[in-house]
């Protein structure tokens, strides 16, 4: 009797333990998400493909770009701000590019960045040949606050399954976010992508 | 007695849990090799000699350096160097020969690799290299622009630019990899 006891409670709690770890088990997008390296602005993240290192952040009503004269080109507007995040950024074995850059803002919501030419997630990224550029973002006033750089090679989620990936701390306090939005200068004038 | 029924069961599993995976994983090797090109079969060419891969008989027939051409073009990077390739390929059968015409130079990817194993691919810059009239991948078109292949025995000769970091230069070999039957040709010098 007491054996069959202590059967059906071993049972009973193995059956408890399996549930348990079914309910923890992460779904599938984030059991296989990019493997992430977390970093900072001015330290250089290195993940298995590509090396990152955040230079400066700045933030800009509109912004243009100058062309190869270093003649200023058309004033892009948005209706929120643009976050201009400029990078240093290297491919360690193989040719890439960083398409899937985005700005995770702290509601969990991602900006990919901007479509506009000579933007460093356009650029192709070869071994031991760093270019340094600007990532552009486009996102709501009210969200800069707590956002972060996500940066991988592709645009497309599925593409970078369990890959490589950058996760940079922008240090965009509540205060720190709110000075910018303060300070907000009018236009920034960008350069294009350039090899170091 | 107990322990060696246990040891039955141990080896069983030994044996089992190997063939499980085996089965589960090497059919996507298969489709992942296909889809990548990576993997497969290998030949590797010692400095100066051929290799064979598929039918094809592979050169290095030499790694130089490169200048752009035109007096106001872009300039190269800093601290990089040009490397013009010059390979040649013969097809050896007439599987081989007829492989040419498949898919327009997309059943082969060259690439430099240095010592390090960095890997580039070739520029799309025409002003790096001196204008020959070599392929520029594995395909000969006629006169209408339309593919043709290459006839057994005959060799087809393909050029391409790399820009390389300065200190991967001196240590650069070649590698081509081939589809649709997977293969990677290395040539070495």
């Amino acid at each position: 009797m007491r054996r069959a006891l202590l059967g059906l409670l071993t049972g009973a709690l193995l059956l408890a333990a399996i549930a348990g770890v079914h309910r923890a088990m992460p779904d599938i997008t984030r059991r296989y998400a990019p493997i992430a390296t977390d970093g900072e602005i001015g330290r250089e993240v290195d993940t298995t493909a590509f090396r990152l290192r955040v230079d400066r952040m700045q933030v800009a009503r509109t912004v243009r770009f100058t062309d190869d004269l270093n003649l200023p080109g058309p004033a892009r507007t948005t209706r929120g701000v643009w976050v201009v995040v400029w990078a240093t950024a290297a491919a360690t074995t193989e040719a890439l590019q960083l398409q899937g850059a985005r700005l995770v803002t702290a509601d969990g919501s991602a900006y990919l960045a901007a479509s506009l030419r000579d933007t460093l997630d356009k650029a192709d990224l070869q071994p031991g040949i760093p270019a340094y550029g600007a990532l552009l973002f486009e996102i709501p006033a009210d969200r800069l606050a707590g956002a972060r750089l996500a940066v991988t090679p592709h645009s497309v989620a599925g593409l970078d399954l369990l890959g490589p990936a950058a996760d940079i701390d922008l240090g965009l306090s509540d205060a720190y976010a709110a000075r910018l939005l303060r300070e907000i200068p009018p236009s920034l004038t960008l350069r294009e992508v350039r090899t170091l | 007695m107990t322990w060696r029924k246990n040891l039955w069961y141990g080896l069983a599993l030994l044996i089992l849990l190997p063939v499980a995976i085996g089965a589960r994983v090497l059919p996507w090797r298969e489709r992942y090799e296909n889809l990548t090109g990576k993997g497969g079969r290998e030949a590797v060419a010692a400095p100066g000699r051929t290799a064979t891969l598929n039918g094809l008989e592979w050169r290095l027939e030499g790694v130089t350096e490169g200048r752009v051409q035109e007096k106001f073009a872009r300039p190269l990077p800093p601290r990089t160097r040009v490397a013009v390739v010059v390979t040649s390929v013969r097809p050896l059968t007439a599987a081989a020969s007829r492989w040419f015409a498949q898919d327009g130079g997309a059943q082969c990817k060259f690439a430099v690799v240095d010592r390090a194993g960095r890997r580039w691919e070739p520029s799309f810059r025409s002003d790096l290299a001196p204008k020959t009239d070599h392929a520029a991948s594995c395909f000969r078109l006629d006169a209408e622009y339309k593919l043709q292949p290459v006839p057994v025995g005959q060799k087809l000769t393909i050029q391409n630019a790399y820009v390389v970091p300065a200190d991967a230069f001196p240590t650069l070999r070649v590698e081509v990899r081939l589809r649709p039957d997977p293969g990677t040709v290395r040539l070495l010098r």
